[in-house]
């Protein structure tokens, strides 16, 4: 047998190996990689277009600059009058004079949305749209106005203006604000970034102007909560069933065992009535208390600490160490591993727990970050860049805690699994 | 120590636990198998029905010579169930495969395995979202892909024949990198090398060396994985229904696990969703009993 084709053949399979493993590896990471880039876009881009995906960012308006019209009517005002040539003095000079005069007088006045304000809103809209020039796609990266402004303005001719202003009063405050930057945008083009630009614009509006900061804190701390009581709870017992002897242990640890294999289902409708029953029904305890007894993690720690050293005990014993010293001063210290993949295992289970959350967490007071996230989904629609972030807000903890906490965590996984 | 006090300092140890197993597990179960027996909206006094509510979900009656169920819906969700759970054995041989490759001489190797586990980290919520975007009909980054070489794809999980595939796909590419693999790798590395070694002299090659050794061997491992995705499978996909396709279109995507969120949580049908839950419990008991029957006797032959 000649050495070499089997060095070449060898080489080959290195070779197809590698080449494998880069394209599973590729494809799992291009939809987290999506998601990313998704998070990072601009809210009113193009979503399809990503023919301009990074190009240097310039400075963006405002998130809450945009949410109220009176904003847009200063700066209207006050760069129509100065600036005749810019985008914003050509809109001015096509308003009407009696207009003019309403807008500068609501630029001191401000407040809230009134008949007035909406008014004039809405001419600037007639204006825009009479105007193809001033229109063009060529200047503004967006083909349409928003449907709603669009669908406000055909109303205007058909019903009369008092109607459709009335519409503009009513628009919801997303849609308002929506509205409002698109003619901030249109009015100021200069001052926008251009489309598919990099921005952590979605962060910023999800953080702050959505409850999903609140959702955030909650789900730390019912994630701590849920970890510091399972670590106690089946630290102690996992103690007595390992350590202690007892009438019928083995039993009633096999008993114990049994119910690792009933349903969530089965429980969580009684569990949910007698929350309902004891008035706990949307708290941090219905969020907490439920999850926080685990039979697996018992019998994690329960393997563990059979294998620790009897001699250790022993000579505790000798020095007049009662049972929870040793299980303090002794077990507990030894078992930090062991202890460590079950908080990792609990944190990382705790912080995408779904169902029920979903079923005791009725007001956004108490949503954990995985509820929040998909009332986002009523909330912001299709509007995937923030959706995106919000999901990147929810990942990114649990790679922290996997990076730092990697080892542990795979010598959780082999306790419970037979031994290869 | 006396035989009682021990007894005592024990049943300290176990209070805590015992407490939270007897309130959120025992007395619920308990609880959840009287409640089958009647019919409840938990805003009224619950009315005891016998077992009409079993009747209901499992009966059936003759109607023109075809046999017709009392409840079509639960047997549909069933068998989508079980579909789903044809993914299982497809992601168990990728896993499989996946750590056999990695088993190699391989550089980086600890690199790959990370960005294969990677998605098993961000799995929830999140990435449930994120594939309802790569799935959108029209800005999905796949039907994008796809117009790319001209053609024109499907609304994924808008389609009554897509749907199905797609969860499963999603399935996929979030657990064969994950758990399993890892199991399965470190089952690799406890096979000893002279086996491989003594097959070489054998002229056994890299196929039989698979057939003979590799996989007999990592046959409880691969049982292990199997039981408990199956006993996972039954319960799932609530989460990726109530996400993604909320169980449609026309109920393709609804299990077992979404009907009785639905009837419990929706519809306030308490009993019923108990009834309905007592069934998967009892599906789950013997695919666990199958597992004690014959998980314990080691199938390897060394």
């Amino acid at each position: 047998m000649s050495r070499k084709p089997t060095h070449l053949k060898q080489r080959w399979r290195h070779g197809a190996s590698y080449l494998f493993l880069g394209v599973v590896g590729v494809g799992m990471l291009i939809p987290l990689l999506w998601m990313i880039v998704t998070s990072l876009r601009s809210p009113d881009s193009d979503i399809m277009d990503y023919s301009s995906l990074f190009p240097a960012p310039q400075p963006t308006l405002a998130q809450r600059d945009v949410r109220s019209p009176e904003l847009l009517v200063r700066a209207l005002v006050k760069e129509g009058r100065a600036n005749p040539s810019s985008q914003a003095g050509r809109i001015w000079s096509r308003l009407g004079e009696k207009d003019r005069e309403e807008l500068a007088t609501m630029a001191k006045t401000g407040g809230e949305l009134d008949f007035f304000q909406a008014e004039a809103l809405l001419e600037i809209l007639n204006v825009l749209l009479g105007d193809p020039e001033l229109y063009s796609p060529k200047v503004f990266p967006y083909p349409t106005l928003p449907a709603d402004a669009q669908a406000i303005l055909r109303d205007a001719d058909a019903v009369g203006d008092a109607c459709s202003r009335d519409k503009l009063a009513q628009l919801s405050k997303e849609d308002l604000g929506r509205l409002n930057r698109r003619l901030f945008e249109t009015v100021f083009p200069e001052r926008i970034a251009p489309a598919g630009s990099v921005t952590l614009e979605n962060y910023k509006v999800v953080l702050t102007e959505t409850n999903f900061g609140r959702a955030l804190f909650n789900s730390v701390l019912v994630t701590v909560c849920v970890t510091f009581g399972q670590l106690v709870t089946s630290s102690l017992a996992a103690f007595a069933f390992a350590r202690l002897t007892f009438f019928g242990r083995d039993k009633i640890f096999l008993a114990y065992l049994a119910t690792m294999m009933i349903p969530v289902s089965v429980t969580m409708i009684p569990t949910f009535i007698l929350l309902r029953h004891l008035g706990w029904i949307d708290t941090y305890a219905a969020l907490i208390l439920p999850a926080a007894f685990t039979v697996y993690g018992t019998f994690l720690l329960r393997q563990f600490f059979m294998g620790l050293p009897v001699e250790l005990e022993e000579a505790a014993v000798l020095d007049g160490c009662g049972t929870l010293r040793i299980y303090w001063h002794v077990a507990l210290p030894l078992s930090k591993p062991a202890m460590a993949a079950l908080a990792i295992l609990t944190i990382m289970g705790s912080w995408r727990t779904f169902m029920w959350p979903l079923i005791v967490a009725q007001t956004p007071e108490h949503f954990t970050l995985p509820v929040a996230l998909t009332k986002f989904q009523g909330i912001f629609g299709t509007e995937w860049t923030f959706l995106m972030a919000g999901g990147v807000i929810m990942i990114v903890p649990m790679l922290l805690i996997f990076f730092f906490g990697q080892r542990f965590f795979v010598s959780g996984l082999r306790v419970g699994a037979v031994k290869g | 120590m006396m035989g009682r006090q021990r007894n005592l300092v024990a049943f300290g140890f176990l209070t805590p636990n015992f407490i939270g197993f007897l309130v959120f597990v025992f007395l619920p179960v308990l609880a959840a198998i009287g409640l089958s027996f009647f019919r409840w909206d938990i805003f009224h006094a619950p009315e005891f029905v016998g077992l009409e509510n079993y009747s209901n979900l499992l009966g059936g009656y003759w109607e023109d010579g075809t046999f017709q169920w009392n409840d079509p819906h639960f047997w549909k969700y069933l068998w989508n169930t079980l579909f789903l759970m044809i993914g299982i054995p497809v992601s168990m041989a990728l896993s499989l495969f996946l750590a056999i490759v990695l088993n190699q001489q391989i550089r980086a190797r600890n690199l790959f395995r990370a960005i294969f586990y990677l998605p098993t980290i961000c799995a929830g919520i999140a990435l449930l979202l994120l594939w309802k975007f790569m799935f959108n009909e029209e800005f999905g980054l796949i039907n994008r892909a796809l117009a790319w070489i001209g053609v024109r794809g499907p609304g994924w999980l808008t389609s009554y024949h897509w749907a199905k595939p797609s969860l499963m796909i999603v399935s996929l590419w979030t657990h064969m990198g994950g758990s399993s693999m890892i199991l399965y790798l470190a089952g690799l590395q406890c096979i000893p090398p002279e086996l491989y070694e003594a097959a070489s002299i054998d002229g056994a090659g890299a196929w039989k060396k698979f057939t003979a050794i590799t996989f007999p061997l990592l046959s409880p491992t691969t049982f292990f994985i199997f039981i408990t995705s199956v006993i996972r499978g039954f319960q799932g996909g609530f989460e990726s229904a109530y996400i993604m396709t909320e169980g449609g279109p026309n109920g393709a995507t609804t299990t077992i696990g979404y009907y009785i969120y639905n009837h419990a949580f929706q519809w306030f049908n308490m009993g019923y969703a108990s009834t309905i839950a007592m069934v998967l419990f009892v599906i789950i008991l013997t695919v666990t009993l199958i597992n004690w029957r014959y998980g314990g006797r080691k199938v390897e032959y060394v």
